[in-house]
């Protein structure tokens, strides 16, 4: 591989952190979208972790997830009363509100962003991390608090029936959402060298969703393959060298982007990738470890077996 | 015919499955849906509620199962009071919910519905929540359509997901919310036959229902509400011969 | 005291720019419950059509005017019929994030023909500037200022009073009954877009003959104080947002003044979340009915 190659599939893998964060957090049925806040926050405590404490990357990343989680526990329980679109609006303005903040904030470097950052970040930790957390995201899925967000996230009203608090659903959504986010901006910090007011802003919210709707927002690997594929879209929009393509050129891929992000959720709302049903199989045991990791399997209405 | 106004908290206590509800007031900006309704409903036994549409049927269930607040009165279950708990703590009290329009969670199999289900003793259920899936499919006989998606099922079957949904929470009361709307006779005989089972099973159950043959099959007991106001309460003969219900249901 | 006052006039202009955004998408989530990401940006897109009709183009500045305000009111029009109407109307999910896309799109098309930067706006009229006892304030922002309020009781008038509007708070009650009834919803809807377009396109000129200059990615920072504006007042009522929108900017405008810049976006935001805390329905709003 290239160094080329390596280092869009690194962003690529740093953005799919975060964008499994937005899964998990749009899939607890929480309207939440300030997972570039939390990215933010993870990459600046991450930073701040490394530059003062000069702690190792793995520790880094563990301060950058925990801080983002907490700020995400805690939104929770401030919103608690607050759901759907409701939420989402409040969860952008909050969002905005704290990148413009620590922008205001001197100790944080300002608008200037928080320099100085170690490079350490490279492909391997970049993956390394991404599969930690898709691994993770696939088994929690199973457990008893996985299986109850797939009915909260749908209808709140009939998960409260059958015992399911939607009040510790929606603080493992956020705080779910905040470590994947977290760790996406501890390593984003450390690839970049710096973290930015800006890396905070709602302005990147709209990439997040395009890789998840794009890829397919009721699994963890349309996070991950929603991530990669846009984003190696986008390079490839760069046009190469010439930066010339007819009459495109490469400040183009943004708005291609959006027009991509519009017209999917138009033609194929739930993404390319979808979820693979849990099958009832009476003649065989209940639990298969395989089955974990299952996958893409063909269009919804074909598992009626 | 006798409406018990105070009930007796001791008896209450320990007695599982015993609802009782007493002096529950409920209104909405001024107009009044329940006006100090109480009745109690023995363990184990299967009651009916009926009365017009509009009387505050739904109501007294959203204030029964934690979705609503009463302004007034107490409700007593398992030896517990829930007229303050949420929902879900209700729930996990064991006492359980359907509702009148159906709700089915959307995209998700009949199978995957039941998963999610939180069972009322929590960890220290005895059955893995799988084996419990899989005994609750054979009881409702779903087994045909255990893999299918709900939204795209019959109602009949959509009404049998809802029973189902609450037995995964291993209930020790179900209250349904007009199981037979919208059914067949012969899907009535087969909803009536699966009250019947509930009932053998020793859960408490308490239906809203119009259909008159359905309610004289399966309950023990009949309450009646009228304008939020409890107006009888007895056995079916003494309910068949009271001239009140009489009046709303024939003048 | 002369300060306080001076600062309460720069507020007022602040705060008209929020009421003027605000109402159209307070008035659109009322109506049909999208949160319409892309809202503030047909603000950017009117100062834009504008700018290049005007300038560009030399047909003057009321041509320009015209053509921006029915710049605004299009995209809207093609947001409604192309998009949201394509959109499975309980999928609020894909409704948001089609917004959004939209947003995206419209942001960085223009920037795309603006090379990426802030824009000189001419103004509309040449404004005159007045001293009076040490109080500095323009024709710019009277105009601003009186429009703001004339749009905004106007809007409230109408819907109380028109057979179109009353209809409109109809559906913004409970869509599913006005369908019983037998309303034509999504007729509704297209006028509560498009209004709440042509309004925000009215705006956006109002705003940047004050201003004097806009950038492609204006909303960014606009839709934060809509949000905030919209959520204090309750969504969905627009005499609210008038009323929240003119004291936001007030109060902004004040505590800048004496506090410094780092605390503007603290006070909505902090407005905001003790609203919510307290009254989740907003200061205006209409306590949700349940089940
Ligand atoms: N959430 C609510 N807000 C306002 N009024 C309500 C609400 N729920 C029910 N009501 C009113 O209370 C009365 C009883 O309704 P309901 O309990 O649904 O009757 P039933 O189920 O017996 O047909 C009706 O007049 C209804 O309009
Ligand atoms: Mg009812």
């Amino acid at each position: 591989m290239t160094p080329y190659v390596q280092s869009v599939f690194t962003t690529a893998l740093i953005y799919s952190l975060v964008t499994m964060g937005l899964y998990i957090t749009l899939a607890s049925g929480q309207f939440s979208i300030a997972h570039g806040m939390l990215m933010g926050i993870g990459g600046y405590a991450g930073g701040i972790a490394s530059v003062q404490f000069r702690v190792p990357m793995i520790l880094s990343l563990m301060v950058g997830a925990f801080t983002a989680a907490l700020f995400g526990v805690v939104m929770a329980l401030v919103l608690r009363r607050t759901s759907g679109v409701l939420l989402a609006t409040v969860t952008i303005a909050i969002g905005q509100g704290v990148s413009l903040t620590a922008a205001n904030l001197n100790s944080l470097g300002g608008s200037q962003g928080y320099f100085g950052i170690p490079l350490t970040t490279n492909l391997a930790w970049a993956s390394g991390t991404a599969l930690v957390g898709l691994v993770g995201l696939l088994v929690f899925r199973k457990t008893r608090l996985g299986l109850a967000m797939l009915a909260a996230g749908r209808d709140e009203t009939v998960a409260q029936s059958i015992g399911i608090s939607i009040l510790k659903i929606r603080i493992w959504g956020f705080l779910l959402g905040g470590l994947l986010a977290g760790l996406g901006g501890v390593l984003l910090a450390h690839n970049n060298g710096l973290i930015e007011p800006s890396d905070l802003s709602f302005a990147n919210e709209p990439l997040f969703f395009i890789f998840l709707m794009v890829g397919g927002l009721e699994t963890p690997w349309g996070a991950l393959f929603g991530s990669i594929g846009v984003w190696w879209l986008q390079e490839l929009l760069r046009f190469g060298n010439s930066g010339q393509f007819l009459i495109f050129d490469q400040a183009d891929r943004y708005w291609i982007l959006g027009l991509v992000m519009v017209i999917t959720v138009i033609v194929r709302p739930q993404g390319i990738l979808t979820r693979k049903p849990i099958v009832w199989n009476p003649t065989r045991r209940s639990f298969q470890l395989l089955g974990v990791l299952g996958l893409f399997r063909g269009r919804r209405s074909d598992n009626t077996s | 015919m006798k409406i018990p106004t105070q009930i007796d908290e001791r008896t209450a206590r320990g007695k599982l499955g015993y609802l009782g509800v007493c002096g529950v007031s409920k209104s909405f900006g001024g107009v009044s849906a329940l006006e100090d309704v109480s009745f109690d409903i023995k363990e184990g036994t299967v009651a009916a509620l009926i009365g017009p549409n509009g009387a505050g049927k739904t109501t007294l269930f959203n204030c029964i199962t934690g979705f609503l607040t009463p302004d007034r009165g107490s409700v007593t279950f398992a030896g517990q009071r829930l007229e303050r708990r949420s929902p879900h703590r209700v729930a996990q009290a064991g006492m359980v919910r359907t509702f009148q329009t159906i709700r089915m969670f959307p995209g998700l199999t009949v199978y995957e519905s039941l998963l999610t289900s939180h069972s009322r003793l929590g960890r220290t259920s005895r059955t893995n929540v799988r084996d419990r899936a899989q005994d609750v499919i054979y009881r409702l006989e779903l087994e045909e359509v255990a893999n299918r998606i709900c939204t795209e099922l019959p109602l009949l079957a959509q009404r049998k997901i809802e029973v189902a949904r609450a037995l995964m929470t291993e209930p020790l009361a179900i209250l349904l919310d007009e199981p037979t709307a919208g059914a067949t006779v012969g899907e009535r005989s087969q909803l009536a036959e699966l009250v019947g089972r509930l009932k053998s099973s020793g859960t408490t159950v308490l239906v809203i229902e119009h259909n008159v043959p359905f309610v004289m099959d399966v309950s023990d007991q009949i309450v009646v509400l009228n304008f939020g106001k409890l107006v009888a309460n007895g056995t079916a003969e003494q309910i068949a011969t009271n001239p009140i219900v009489q009046e709303i249901y024939l003048g | 005291m002369t300060y306080f006052t001076q600062f309460l006039i720069d507020g007022l202009a602040i705060g008209s720019l929020y009421v003027l955004v605000t109402i159209g998408f307070t008035l659109v989530f009322g109506v049909m419950g999208l949160l319409n990401v892309a809202h503030a940006d047909l603000y950017m897109v009117a100062v834009f059509v504008f700018l290049g009709v005007a300038q560009d183009l030399h047909f003057g500045i009321v041509l320009g005017a015209i053509a921006g305000i029915a710049a605004a009111g299009l995209v809207g029009a093609l947001l409604f019929w192309q998009v949201i109407r394509r959109i499975d109307r309980n999928r609020t999910l894909s409704m948001f994030v089609a917004t959004l896309g939209v947003s995206y799109f419209l942001e960085n098309l223009v920037a795309k023909f603006v090379q990426f930067r802030t824009e000189a706006v001419p103004p509309l009229f040449q404004s005159k500037f007045y001293d009076v006892s040490n109080l500095h304030f323009s024709t710019g922002q009277i105009v601003l200022v009186g429009s703001t309020l004339i749009i905004a009781v106007g809007l409230s008038q109408w819907l109380r009073r028109s057979n179109t509007g009353k209809l409109m708070r109809a559906v913004s009650e409970n869509t599913h009954l006005a369908e019983l009834v037998a309303i034509d919803t999504v007729r509704i809807m297209a006028i509560a877009v498009i209004l709440a377009s042509v309004i925000a396109g009215i705006g956006g000129l109002l705003v940047a003959n004050t201003t004097l200059s806009v950038n492609p990615f204006v909303a960014n920072d606009v839709s934060l104080k809509m949000f905030a504006v919209a959520v204090v007042a309750g969504v969905g009522s627009v005499d609210g947002a008038l009323v929240v929108g003119l004291f936001l900017g007030m109060i902004e405008s004040l505590t800048v003044g004496y506090f410094g810049s780092q605390w503007e976006t603290v006070i909505g935001l902090g407005a905001m979340i003790i609203v919510l805390l307290v009254r989740p329905q907003g200061l205006f709003g209409k306590r949700l009915r349940v089940g």
